[in-house]
């Protein structure tokens, strides 16, 4: 089977209206998302999160560089087959209860009407939303049943890769740990997840690997343990150690822990601070004040 | 991998789901309820206000009619079509629906499909109402008993009552069952209206009981033809706003739809000029003449067979250039 989201070296700069560079919001951004994997895009506000996802999505133009879907350029419909999206401002036919929504999709993607009650009973079922909420104008629904309708909509169709542009926002704790662990559960299906979040737990908890993008350029890439361990540092864990022999552990490294089992590993820390550390960085090396690039000459931003 | 099935088919369920939920949109929204209600008001109270009839008994009221439903109609396609279509396209709603498996041209196929539904409701309901306020104007009538000018205050009365009546009925349903009130508002309408004049056939103008066996609705079938011009119009009147809102703001594409329809006013003159260049702009433009009939009308006439089909291959030229560019508007556009 064809990888289902491949990107290579990705560049979009957006225009004014007279057609000149003002943002140049991708800079050469690859990757690649396989089956089974639940792969994290990390940035700060206007780091180019949102472009890249809708690049890959071919709804909007790259400037430069190659986006594949399942082997296929993202503007050909067929691309999208096995696509499902939720966006971070699913802006939906306001006036349509989320089962009709569900029913819109369907017609979208050119699913049969038979059944459609079924299917949509079923996929509302599983993202947890209430059944007095079904045949609610989306307008009468809360911030978080609009959210779980847009994500019922997203895996309509059982698509292979599943990309989700915050899905937690407006959601409650259980709400949150229930989309996690649909998130897991895509994971465990093979289905490949291209997750955009500002919550580093949430991402934490459930992304086999990170992309952490700054100023249209992914400054770190990587599976969550590798990117998250201190090479420069060694971590002893001794488990059931009294405290008063802690000193004497420390000291003898180990040999002194009284034949007790001795785990040596490198201490993580957490994704927050890893993410705040890339940052951090990103600014040192200057031009990336905010999240977004500026362009530097064009006579763009006026 | 589970196949999604396409072609022909699924490209039609595409559309089609587009068309449904545009439908929907632009009959819910305030300024469609708005715009229904009191076109369908002032159409039914117009022969009980004026007093003139310019020498044939409900010219006017007929003339008027007509008009109210074509600036209505506009109105309503304008604010309820083109402007959410622009709305969708800026707050990403159209991006959601394109992510899917569809082409680009779902969009504005079935966002103009859409309107163009909505439109026939609206002016089923105001044809209907036009119909029912021509038999209430003053006409000359001589029975057994009486011969002279009169109103049908019955009628009158009751095609007054029906715009407020259905949206009575409809904000009940929403009340009572959460129906779409501004759907429900044009369905009852749309129902309603004709009921009532089928009704009033068993009543004479003067407000006496025919009886069962002398059923005579008394309605002026000439008006269907002008009204399915205006419906025409309406539809050409879509699709320029579907292909002004691929590209521009709401606010502008509402605007700028109307611009063809007002060049389409000055189309007769550009036809007539005798410069060729300006003369090749003339049938680019949805010359407004082609679809007003009510002229055909006056003194007794009927409109001639060739006008409906020549107005019906007009707006289908129009609607599929304009549905055209906009669609290639919209290929490039980012989203």
């Amino acid at each position: 089977m064809k990888i289902p989201l491949f990107a290579e070296n990705l560049r979009k700069t957006y225009r004014d209206f007279w057609g000149r560079p003002r943002t140049e919001a991708v800079r050469g951004i690859s990757l690649a998302v396989r089956p089974g994997e639940v792969v994290g895009l990390l940035g700060p506000n206007g780091s180019g999160k949102s472009t890249t996802i809708k690049m890959v999505l071919g709804l909007l133009r790259p400037d430069g560089g190659k986006v594949e879907l399942f082997g296929l350029p993202p503007s050909e419909p067929a691309a999208r087959r096995h696509v499902g999206y939720l966006p971070e401002l699913p802006d939906q036919h306001r006036f349509l209860t989320p089962r009709e929504t569900l029913a819109y999709h369907a017609g979208l993607m050119g699913l049969p009407s038979s059944g459609a009650d079924a299917r949509a009973e079923a996929l509302l079922d599983r993202v947890g939303l209430a059944r007095a909420a079904f045949d609610k104008p989306l307008s009468e629904c809360s911030k978080g049943m609009a959210r779980r309708a847009g994500l019922a909509a997203a895996l309509l169709g059982d698509p292979q890769l599943v990309v989700l542009d915050e899905p937690t926002s407006g959601l409650d704790p259980v709400g949150r740990h229930e989309v996690k662990e649909l998130i897991c559960e895509l994971s465990r299906d093979g289905k490949a997840v291209l997750l955009s979040s500002h919550l580093l737990s949430e991402v934490q908890d459930v992304c086999t690997r990170v992309a952490i993008m700054v100023a249209g350029l992914v400054r770190a890439e990587g599976n969550l343990s590798g990117l998250l361990e201190r090479r420069d540092a060694v971590r002893f864990t001794v488990s059931g150690l009294p405290p008063e022999k802690e000193a004497d552990c420390r000291a003898a490294l180990g040999v002194a822990s009284g034949g007790l089992d001795v785990a040596v590993d490198h201490p993580a820390a957490t994704l927050e601070e890893y993410f705040l550390e890339v940052l951090r960085a990103a600014r040192e090396e200057g031009g990336a004040e905010g999240g977004a690039a500026a362009v530097a000459d064009g006579g763009g931003a006026r | 991998m589970k196949g999604v099935p396409r072609g022909g088919a699924g490209l039609a369920r595409a559309v089609l789901a587009t068309a449904r939920a545009s439908a929907l949109e632009a009959l819910q929204q305030p300024a469609a309820i708005l715009i229904g209600l009191s076109v369908c008001s002032l159409v039914a109270l117009q022969p009980l206000l004026q007093l003139h009839s310019f020498g044939e008994s409900g010219r006017l009221v007929r003339d008027c009619a007509l008009a109210a439903m074509l600036l209505g109609g506009a109105a309503l396609c304008a604010l309820c079509s083109a402007a959410p279509m622009a709305a969708a396209l800026a707050g990403g709603g159209a991006a959601t629906a394109l992510a899917r498996p569809a082409p680009r041209a779902v969009l504005p196929v079935g966002h103009w499909l859409g309107s163009v539904c909505a439109a026939a409701l609206f002016v089923w309901c105001v044809a209907w109402q036009s119909l029912l306020a021509g038999r209430t104007a003053e006409a000359y009538v001589q029975t057994a008993h009486f011969a002279g000018d009169i109103r049908d205050a019955l009628c009158g009365a009751v095609s007054a009552l029906l715009p407020a009546f259905s949206l009575g009925l409809a904000a009940w349903r929403n009340i009572r069952r959460g129906t779409r009130i501004g759907t429900a508002f044009f369905v009852i309408m749309a129902v309603l209206a004709p009921l009532a004049a089928a009704l009033l056939g068993f009543w004479e103008r003067d407000g006496s009981w025919l009886g069962f066996a002398f059923w005579d609705p008394g309605l002026d079938w000439r008006i269907v033809a002008p009204s399915l011009a205006i419906w025409l119009l309406l539809c050409a009147f879509c699709a320029g706003g579907a292909a002004f809102a691929t590209r521009l703001p709401a606010a502008a594409a509402a605007s700028a739809s109307f611009l063809p329809f007002v060049l389409g006013f000055f189309a007769d003159g550009l036809a007539s000029s005798e410069h060729l260049a300006v003369r090749a702009l003339a049938p680019l433009l949805p010359s407004v003449r082609d679809f007003w009939l009510a002229e055909a009308l006056a003194n007794g006439g009927s409109v001639s067979s060739s006008a409906l089909p020549l107005a019906a291959l007009h707006a289908a030229a129009w609607s599929a250039m304009a549905l055209a560019v906009g669609t290639l508007a919209l290929r490039r556009r980012d989203l």
